[in-house]
């Protein structure tokens, strides 16, 4: 992965299995959204190679990896905020597969999201950060994927919306849902994951159970500085 | 001092003239929303669908209306060509680049035009080009008022397709964030490619109806394209709403400024007016300031 001239990605190597929560962490600017574009495919990777459920992915455009049931809560969320929180579920099954079941998934979204329902026909761009959050997951979700990527949820958010939004992705979870998440907040983030791998400076330097990487010098050293 | 009755006839041709100076902003202010190009060559796509259906009447007595059939598809098919093949290739690229390339695309269909017809102003005259309907104190001229009824219906048409179509829609979505739609799935190239079509189709739409009363040469783009420009602004750029109240505005300032002041500064009044609204109010009279 390269931005012009720029390589930032050299070698990221990772899985995520079906059912579970797998953690990317590292610094600012390890490469962590630039991992998830490239899954996505917002991002042309120069080299590598991209699987889902078998099927290479690599290079296709992000619509086509939608609809093979990967979703992507991007940085900075990406809402419509022109549009109303409705109206932003509802573009999120905009694909074939999910318009057919939009009444249940909205049902579900708006069941591990009740503020959601009561902000319907609210502008999106006038929501809270938390409430933001909540619509971008919501909006994902509302593709049905199998695995739903998420970058830095919790980033900029109070306490207590950070642990809606980390119990809402344990629901989803449960739910059936796999997730590759993103976080800085470590220990939240790790302790909620089955399998963490910490990038630095574009390269995956560990990878093990959430609780070993949790309990490893380097990772404590590194990111929660003690 | 002027008599009630001119100063209604005014307003009425100010009515007339704004519905279509609306249509002709909104195809400009929806490609701007959506690709965030500013497409120069709007008005000169204007002027080609008035030599297409000069042609058609000219040469086969199609009623300018009646050509829409084909005026229609036609321009749409030409604007996805046209963005196929040059303005994708530019629409990431900076504004400057945007401008050079949408100049070059006014150049060529100016030259082109003068090429094939000459610089000579052109119209035709149909059963109807003069005939006028009198209500109470007011003539109602019959080919403005159909240009008129043509370019609302337009306007409205767009509006409700905008809004609930699906298609519609994504184009909205689109629009407003660009990376949030692409990543629930809309085809993103697809959506710039048909909104630049469509834009490209409601300049065609505008410039067959004026026919039976306006008259073309390869440069009447110009005047077309300042006052999109200016309408664009004023409703705030991307909005259709606005763009709607601005032709509306635009109309009838022309006309009363004409009245009241003088035909000749007409233009001079409307950019007055653009420069007053870029001082003080960047996002139009009508648009929201955004942050
Ligand atoms: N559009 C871009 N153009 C050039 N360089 C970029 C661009 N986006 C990111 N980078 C660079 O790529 C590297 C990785 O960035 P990336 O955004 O993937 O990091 P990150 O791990 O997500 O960081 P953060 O925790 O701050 O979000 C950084 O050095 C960054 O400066
Ligand atoms: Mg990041």
């Amino acid at each position: 992965m390269a931005y012009g001239d720029v390589r930032v990605l050299h070698d990221v190597a990772l899985r995520v299995g079906q059912g579970e929560i797998v953690s990317l962490v590292g610094a600012n600017g390890a490469g962590k959204t630039t991992t998830l574009r490239a899954i996505s495919g917002l991002l042309p990777a120069l080299e590598g190679r991209v699987t889902f459920d078998g099927e290479a992915i690599t290079g296709r455009a992000p619509s086509r990896i939608v609809a093979r049931g990967l979703a992507h809560v991007p940085e900075g969320r990406q809402l419509f905020t022109n549009m109303t929180v409705h109206e932003n579920l509802e573009m999120g099954a905009y694909l074939p597969r999910a318009k057919t079941a939009v009444g249940e998934t909205l049902a579900w979204v708006t069941g591990l999201f009740p503020r959601l329902a009561e902000r319907r026909t609210q502008l999106a761009g006038t929501l809270s950060g938390g409430e933001q959050q909540m619509l971008a997951i919501g909006r994902a979700l509302m593709s049905r994927p199998r695995l739903l990527i998420l970058d830095e949820p919790s980033l900029g958010l109070a306490p207590i919306m950070v642990k809606t939004i980390f119990d809402a992705i344990r629901r989803i979870n449960g739910d059936g849902t796999t997730v590759l998440l993103v976080e800085q907040n470590l220990a939240q983030s790790l302790r909620l994951s089955h399998r963490g791998y910490v990038l630095e400076t574009g390269r995956i330097v560990l990878e093990g159970s959430g609780a070993e990487l949790l309990a490893n010098p380097h990772t404590r050293k590194a990111f929660l500085g003690v | 001092m002027v008599g009630l009755d001119v100063v209604l006839q005014a307003l009425l041709s100010g009515l007339f003239m704004g519905s279509v100076y609306a249509l002709i902003a909104i195809g400009f202010t929806l490609v701007f929303g959506v690709t965030d190009i500013v497409n120069f060559a709007h008005g000169h796509l204007v002027m080609a669908a008035m030599f297409v259906t000069y042609v058609l009447f000219k040469s086969a007595k199609l009623d300018p209306y009646l050509s829409l059939v084909i005026v229609l598809p036609l321009f749409f098919g030409l604007g996805a060509l046209l963005y196929v093949l040059v303005i994708q290739r530019i629409v990431d690229a900076p504004h400057s680049a945007h401008m050079m390339v949408t100049l070059g695309v006014l150049l060529l269909l100016e030259n082109l035009a003068n090429l094939l017809f000459g610089g000579d102003l052109r119209g035709v005259t149909t059963t109807y080009t003069t005939s006028s309907l009198v209500v109470g104190p007011v003539a109602v001229p019959l080919a403005r008022a159909g240009a008129a009824v043509v370019s609302l219906l337009a306007v409205g048409a767009l509006a409700v397709f905008l809004r609930r179509t699906a298609l519609g829609k994504a184009i909205r979505a689109a629009a407003n964030n660009r990376e949030g739609a692409a990543l629930v799935g809309v085809d993103v190239p697809r959506v710039y490619l048909i909104s630049f079509s469509l834009g490209t189709m409601a300049a065609a739409l505008a410039g067959a109806v004026i026919v039976p009363f306006s008259l073309v040469s390869p440069f009447v783009g110009h005047e077309f394209i300042l006052k999109a420009f200016v309408i664009a602004v004023l409703g705030g750029l991307g909005s259709v709403g606005g763009a709607l109240a601005g032709g509306l505005l635009i109309g009838f300032v022309e006309a009363l400024s004409s009245l009241y002041i003088s035909a000749s500064l007409g233009n001079a009044i409307v950019f007055a007016i653009l420069i007053a609204v870029l001082l003080y109010r960047p996002w139009g009279i009508f648009g929201q300031a955004k942050v």
